[in-house]
């Protein structure tokens, strides 16, 4: 990368774009058809939320070199992004074609796949990614993501561990660990983890959405659905079961039990079917 | 001369948004060395903040109106836009040197940072606590904070308190955080140096940690002296969402500085400012390093009380009350006070022009501009809320917990 | 030695990546999300073995994968309709199962029965769709909003149930 380039190059990555596009006027004036500054321009773009500019740009690159890596690659970043996800895939596959030893295309590749419901093929995807590259850190987090998915929990957590030990400071490995710790239900671990992602994107109003939840499943309050919270759609078969099981059997002892366990029993059911959203809606009016 | 004036503000009247009458109307009054009446055109025109001409014109206009704080703040602002050019002649009256990386693009090179760009405030341009109006409460904490602890170290340290080390000033854009830097290193008498990106940021590898270095020697060399790092979230941005390597090294250099590995920083108080605190590298806000973290606050209501009353001082007006004013306008920056004020303006020339009959701003004209502006605070505020509401950070941002409590933010 | 080793395996490793480099996706599908689990659930517990074993085929043929779990599906649908039908003969015989209870509470007792079955069937289905379930949920994209197809799943379980009944009914000698 020219220095021009570089210096470019950070100050998108600090989100200094309106200084980047100073820098890259300059350049383009020099160099109209350079495709390293008009992907860099698209990228400005992006960072400035000006999706429009940064298509021409990366239209602009392209026609100045259609084989230029870096603009394909973040053509496809747009099209996964924009969850169009055919564009992303024929990209992504020309890549490939072009480029077969790349473990990281491949793992792109995968969690396209993935995104996509394509849980087997994304499955051998990685595993050509890992195969190429054991250390390529897109494909690890797939597989962690994958193992999770395929339920096996013990390899997935090993993964993971790995995952943390190599890279403990990095936001793609934490968000990992924070979707790994929700699905398998540590939601108090989950939720520290989403708090730390937080902190750093404070407006990211999805990860609010997921902290609020997390919370209502630990909150004191929620600990009387606990069993439908701990084994999920199973608890709350369970809890219809042991109503009709015990309203039977208090019948048959006496109707006065009957009444009382019918009455207890309705209140535990407007509990479970009340409490929840009012308590997320307390939570993120109070915040935690 | 005047048939034009006459014919542009005809122009302005029938449609405000006649960008090119305005332009014209500007430039117009500029010729004619009407500076405060060029500059609140300006002010207008460059609302929608692409062109670097506005604010260079500003930066002229505030030159000429003894403004020197306010012309650094536009000339600042116009080196941030794509449009700058670094060859412009109006840059030679302005004092401003070519920056440091756009030199070097233009095929120079510099090997050591020049003086020029850092810039050093001279005596004259001096900012006291008492120059930043309201904000009783926060000046007050910097004094015992801050202050107080650097200019007499001898008491502190008796009370096993240090001087000197790090303060990160952070709060939404706009509300005077470069201003309260500088009017902390007067109180401390101190040498104040002030340091953006440009000065540091360089296209050579390694050039931005050497740069940082020698800004730091010089610091050092001149204790007792005051740094003062703007935009601390581009110099210092937080490594896990870095990419690059070079952000990583620049940090990496950043921490060694402030933890003085290659010279001591007694008597060297290191100021930053952030809009995005939450964008800066953890690592920066631990013990030793940025560990005091100040809210700065928008202005309060007595600030905003003052600024009515500043910016309507030399214009016509009725009897106003500027209290009942800014109880009306919670969370409004400096700059939307400017709009409503401009707002204001604006609809009481139209009234005039229309019906003939002169008569100055009232307070209803002042109100229906406060109620056509929306605070650009709240935005940052309300992203700074999820910070403290959700993401468990209340303890470091324990200001700005009280703030939104206070402001109903929270 | 190895260099030639290292190029075999290249070469083996392209050709089966080769295979996986052919398209997966369509350009008019965003890529197809589930119905959520809790949509299932609702159906299954409110609507009954019919109800949720069309909203099942409505899942699964949004994931593409009907062909595969139709199979199940139909089994399922026959076996619930010769057991229903069963059932509605007996009782209008008089020949209710002991478990059902006196005749008069055999009604009662049918429909919970009828509900816990296909609480069954739903875990079932959940187990055989539990892959794409959880990578609908990792995969942070949305569910479909299932209010008409689940309510249309209800209303189609209901019918469908007091057809056979009825049909049931005029099988009786």
């Amino acid at each position: 990368m020219k220095d021009a380039e570089r210096q470019i190059s950070r100050l998108i990555e600090v989100g200094r774009h309106a200084e980047a596009d100073r820098l890259l006027a300059s350049e383009l004036a020099e160099h109209p058809t350079d495709p390293d500054l008009h992907w860099l321009a698209a990228r400005a773009a992006l960072g400035a939320e000006d999706d429009v500019r940064a298509r021409e740009h990366l239209e602009q690159a392209l026609a100045s070199d259609p084989h230029h890596f870096r603009a394909r690659f973040l053509a496809f970043a747009i099209a996964f992004d924009a969850e169009r996800f055919a564009e992303a895939e024929e990209i992504v596959t020309g890549l490939i074609r072009e480029h077969p030893a790349d473990a990281e295309l491949i793992a792109w590749y995968a969690h396209l796949m993935l995104r996509t419901l394509h849980v087997a093929k994304a499955r051998a995807l990685v595993d050509e990614a890992l195969a190429r590259d054991p250390d390529e850190p897109v494909a690890r987090r797939v597989d962690v993501l994958l193992l999770t998915i395929e339920g096996r929990s013990e390899h997935a957590g090993r993964r993971l561990e790995e995952l943390i030990r190599d890279d403990p400071e990095g936001l793609a490995t934490a968000r990992t660990l924070f979707l790994v710790l929700a699905e398998r239900g540590r939601h108090r671990e989950a939720f520290e983890v989403g708090r730390q992602l937080l902190r750093a994107d404070p407006a990211n109003p999805a990860l609010i959405d997921a902290l609020v939840e997390l919370r209502a499943a630990t909150h004191w309050s929620a600990l009387p659905a606990y069993p439908m919270r701990r084994f999920g759609w199973l608890g709350v078969a369970a809890v219809w079961g042991v109503g009709v099981v015990g309203v039977r059997a208090a019948a048959s002892w006496s109707p006065a039990w009957s009444v009382t366990f019918l009455v207890l029993y309705l209140a535990y059911v407007v509990y479970a079917w009340v409490h929840p959203p009012w308590l997320k809606r307390w939570l993120r009016r109070r915040g935690f | 001369m005047d048939s034009e004036r006459i014919e542009l503000e005809r122009r302005l009247l029938s449609d405000p948004f006649d960008r090119d009458a305005r332009v014209r109307y500007a430039q117009l009054l500029f010729d004619e060395a009407e500076w405060r009446a060029s500059l609140d055109q300006w002010r207008i025109l460059d609302r929608d903040r692409t062109s670097a001409n506005a604010p260079l014109v500003m930066a002229l206009c505030c030159r000429r109106l003894d403004l020197e704080d306010e012309a650094r703040i536009h000339l600042a602002e116009a080196r941030q836009r794509p449009d700058f050019d670094p060859d412009d002649p109006r840059l030679a009256e302005l004092g401003a040197g070519v920056s440091h990386g756009l030199k070097v693009l233009a095929g120079g090179r510099l090997d050591e940072p020049r003086e020029a760009a850092i810039v050093s405030i001279s005596r004259s341009d001096r900012v006291r606590f008492s120059d930043v109006v309201g904000m009783r409460d926060l000046k007050k904490i910097l004094k015992l904070r801050i202050v107080e602890p650097f200019a007499r170290p001898g008491l502190f340290d008796r009370f096993k308190k240090r001087s000197g080390g790090g303060v990160l000033l952070y709060g939404p854009p706009g509300c005077g955080k470069t201003m309260i830097a500088r009017a902390i290193a007067t109180e401390c008498d101190a040498r104040f140096t002030a340091v953006g990106i440009s000065e540091i940021l360089d296209l050579w590898v390694g050039q931005s940690e050497r740069n940082l270095a020698s800004i730091f020697e010089r610091a050092r060399a001149e204790a007792p002296s005051v740094l003062f790092f703007d935009e601390l979230d581009a110099l210092a941005y937080s490594r896990s969402k870095a990419s690059s390597d070079h952000t990583r090294t620049l940090v990496n250099e950043f921490l060694g500085q402030l933890d003085g590995f290659s010279g001591r920083n007694e008597r060297v108080l290191v100021l930053a400012a952030t809009n995005m605190p939450w964008d800066v590298d953890e690592a920066m806000k631990r013990p030793g390093r940025f560990d005091r973290q100040v809210f700065v606050p928008p202005p309060d209501e007595e600030a905003r009380a003052e600024m009515f009353e500043s910016r309507l001082r030399d214009v016509p007006h009725e009897a106003l009350d500027p209290t009942r004013l800014a109880a009306r306008c919670p969370n409004f920056s400096g700059a939307d006070i400017d709009g409503v004020v401009e707002y204001a303006k604006e609809s009481v020339l139209a009234e005039i022009l229309e019906d003939g009959r002169e008569r100055g701003v009232r307070q209803e004209d002042l109100i229906a501009g406060i109620e056509a502006a929306a605070p650009s605070t709240l935005e940052w505020l309300r992203t700074a809320r999820n910070l403290v509401k959700y993401g468990g950070a209340a303890a470091g941002y324990k200001e700005l917990a009280r703030y939104l409590r206070a402001a109903n933010l929270f | 030695m190895d260099t030639e080793r290292a190029g075999s395996q290249q070469r083996a490793g392209q050709n089966g990546l080769d295979g996986l480099l052919e398209p997966s996706l369509r350009a008019e599908t965003v890529g197809p999300v589930p119905y959520s689990v809790r949509a299932s659930f609702m159906v299954a517990f409110f609507g009954g073995i019919y109800a949720i074993l069309y909203f099942t085929w409505l899942n699964s043929r949004r994931l593409g994968r009907l062909r595969r779990d139709v199979w199940l599906l139909g089994s399922l649908a026959v076996a619930w309709t010769l057991v229903l039908v069963w059932i509605v003969v007996a009782s209008l015989d008089g020949e209710v199962p002991a478990w059902l209870g006196e005749p008069r509470d055999a009604m009662r007792a049918l429909r919970i029965a009828s509900r816990a079955l296909s609480l069954g069937v739903f875990g079932l289905i959940y187990l055989r769709l539990r892959v794409c379930f959880k990578a609908a949920e990792l995969s942070g994209r949305e569910a479909p909003d299932p209010w008409r197809p689940g309510l249309t799943a209800v209303a189609v379980g209901t019918l469908v149930s007091l057809a056979v009944a009825a049909v049931a009914r005029t099988l009786r000698p």
